[in-house]
């Protein structure tokens, strides 16, 4: 009876000590495979209304191949966000085939924190650019003790630059303000692309509003349903009604998630950070099979 | 045709077979070890490139460092000296690369240490991320290393098992020099932020 109870204190005292200590092994997974959600929050750090909002930006990253994971715990094992990080992308096989995975990393209580690029990811994501959005996106709000708003502007951050948004690229592709601005041509680069990305994305915009029997951009989305028709392609059926002639227009489409995906305008990017970004294929659900390459890319540190 | 000559053929064309299968196992195996070498040096030389940028940003800060500058220049220009195909990597050869890498690892190390006393330095932009890519490329350099002993230990195992063991001597194929496990060399310097 001794010996149980003794075992029985150990056990807990041996449980107790190790609650929250996380390694790539032994943090829950399970959602983030399935494709629920990206966001791993074993602790309860971050509130539910924040999860939702870091997993709407990061799952949308999916459609540009690139699958980006969130995990926040109170410590990792090792006191190594570095090995945590990789490790996780491994694990998971997080970047799909084409090895364009993102893995952020955040131990509360270590107070240390690492964003680790795919080996794909690394011409799109240099270390200086996680640096950048570590610096300027998640340290001021972890200085504050606001887990909720690191993870998310960090979350902005990463979605923002890969979606070549104006205000993040021109953000995170300039030193700070107190340095000399060198780069002025490179800004107009950016505008330029920029603005031409808006133009194509109105266009499209119009082209798909335009009713058929009136010829009016008048068409108002009024139903949509996506229905599995095979593992990767679904048919997305579209109902418009436009507000000009009244008239119904239905719309049928294939939508092939294994297929390329991504015209991510990468140009733009490309033309600063040294390689040129067309489109790819998705990576697909975390099946782990071809992901997973990290080659120690990215950036990290304590606060 | 003989049933024995038939019996002959047939046994010669088994070991065809096998000596085939058997070496293009092995050159397989080689060549992921010649791509993980190159990946090897090419992180060595990702960092070699950084130095110069890096020695410069802090010249600007802290000029009577002179010392910790050139020790970390004379380590360079040592490291990048020797550059040894994976083919001539014997262990004498690795052992040169170690210390020469590992040499160049301290000075870094030293220049980091240094770069705490100046927090002008420390907060320059500049200095700010070339040591975020320092650190990217010395985190590299781990990973790829250990991917090399990976590939390595595949090969040898491979060449050393019975029967590979016989074709590789029949071919002159050898085993290959890991990396030594030497902690001090491997551990990626730590930045404060």
């Amino acid at each position: 009876m001794r010996k149980i109870i003794t075992y029985l204190l150990f056990s807990a005292i041996f449980t107790i000590a190790y609650a929250g200590v996380y390694s790539p092994k032994n943090i829950p997974v399970e959602r983030v495979k399935q494709n629920y959600t990206r966001v791993i929050n074993p602790d309860k750090i971050l509130s539910q209304e924040y999860c939702d909002s870091i997993d709407t930006l990061m799952l949308s990253l999916d459609t540009m191949s690139v699958q980006c994971v969130i995990a926040v715990c109170e410590h990792f094992e090792g006191d190594d966000p570095y090995e945590f990080a990789i490790g996780l992308g491994r694990e998971l096989g997080v970047g799909g085939a084409k090895n364009q995975g993102i893995v952020v990393a955040l131990a509360t209580l270590d107070r240390s924190f690492w964003i680790s690029t795919g080996e794909g990811m690394e011409k799109f994501m240099t270390d200086a650019i996680c640096r950048r959005i570590e610096d300027r996106y998640m340290v001021p709000y972890l200085k504050a003790g606001d887990w909720n708003n690191a993870m998310l502007q960090t979350a902005k951050g990463i979605h923002g630059y890969l979606n070549h948004k104006e205000e993040y690229v021109q953000e995170l592709s300039s030193k700070s303000s107190t340095e000399d601005d060198d780069s002025g041509i490179l800004g107009y680069l950016f505008m330029g692309g920029a603005a031409s990305l808006i133009g194509l994305g109105v266009y499209s915009s119009r082209k798909a509003r335009t009713c058929p029997h009136c010829g009016k951009v008048k068409l108002k989305l009024v139903d949509r349903q996506r229905t599995k028709i095979s593992a990767y392609k679904y048919r997305i059926k579209s109902t418009y009604k436009c507000e000009n002639c009244h008239e119904i227009t239905y719309r049928d489409q294939i939508e092939d998630t294994s297929a390329s995906a991504g015209a991510v305008g990468g140009a733009v990017g490309g033309s600063v950070f040294g390689g040129s970004r067309g489109g790819g294929s998705l990576g697909g659900p975390f099946s782990g099979l071809g992901g997973g390459s990290f080659g120690g890319g990215g950036a990290g540190g304590r606060f | 045709m003989k049933k024995s000559t038939i019996i002959l053929i047939a046994i010669v064309a088994i070991i065809g077979l096998w000596a085939w299968k058997g070496y293009n196992g092995m050159v397989t195996a080689d060549e992921t070890v010649k791509n993980a070498w190159a990946k090897v040096q090419s992180d060595y030389q990702r960092r070699a490139d950084l130095i110069p940028n890096l020695v410069n940003v802090v010249k600007g800060y802290a000029e009577h460092e002179k010392g910790t500058l050139e020790g970390v220049i004379e380590a360079r220009a040592k490291a990048t000296q020797i550059n040894i195909n994976v083919d001539d990597l014997t262990e004498e050869n690795m052992k040169k690369i170690q210390a020469a890498q590992g040499e160049l690892s301290s000075a870094l190390n030293k220049l980091m240490a240094v770069a705490e006393a100046y927090p002008d330095l420390k907060a320059n932009e500049n200095f700010k991320e070339l040591q975020s890519q320092l650190e990217g490329t010395e985190n590299r350099i781990k990973e790829s290393r250990n991917k090399y002993n990976d590939t390595v230990q595949e090969f040898n195992t491979k060449v050393r098992k019975f029967p590979n063991n016989i074709l590789a001597s029949v071919f002159g194929i050898e085993t290959k020099v890991p990396f030594e496990a030497d902690e001090s060399a491997q551990k990626a310097p730590e930045v404060k932020f």
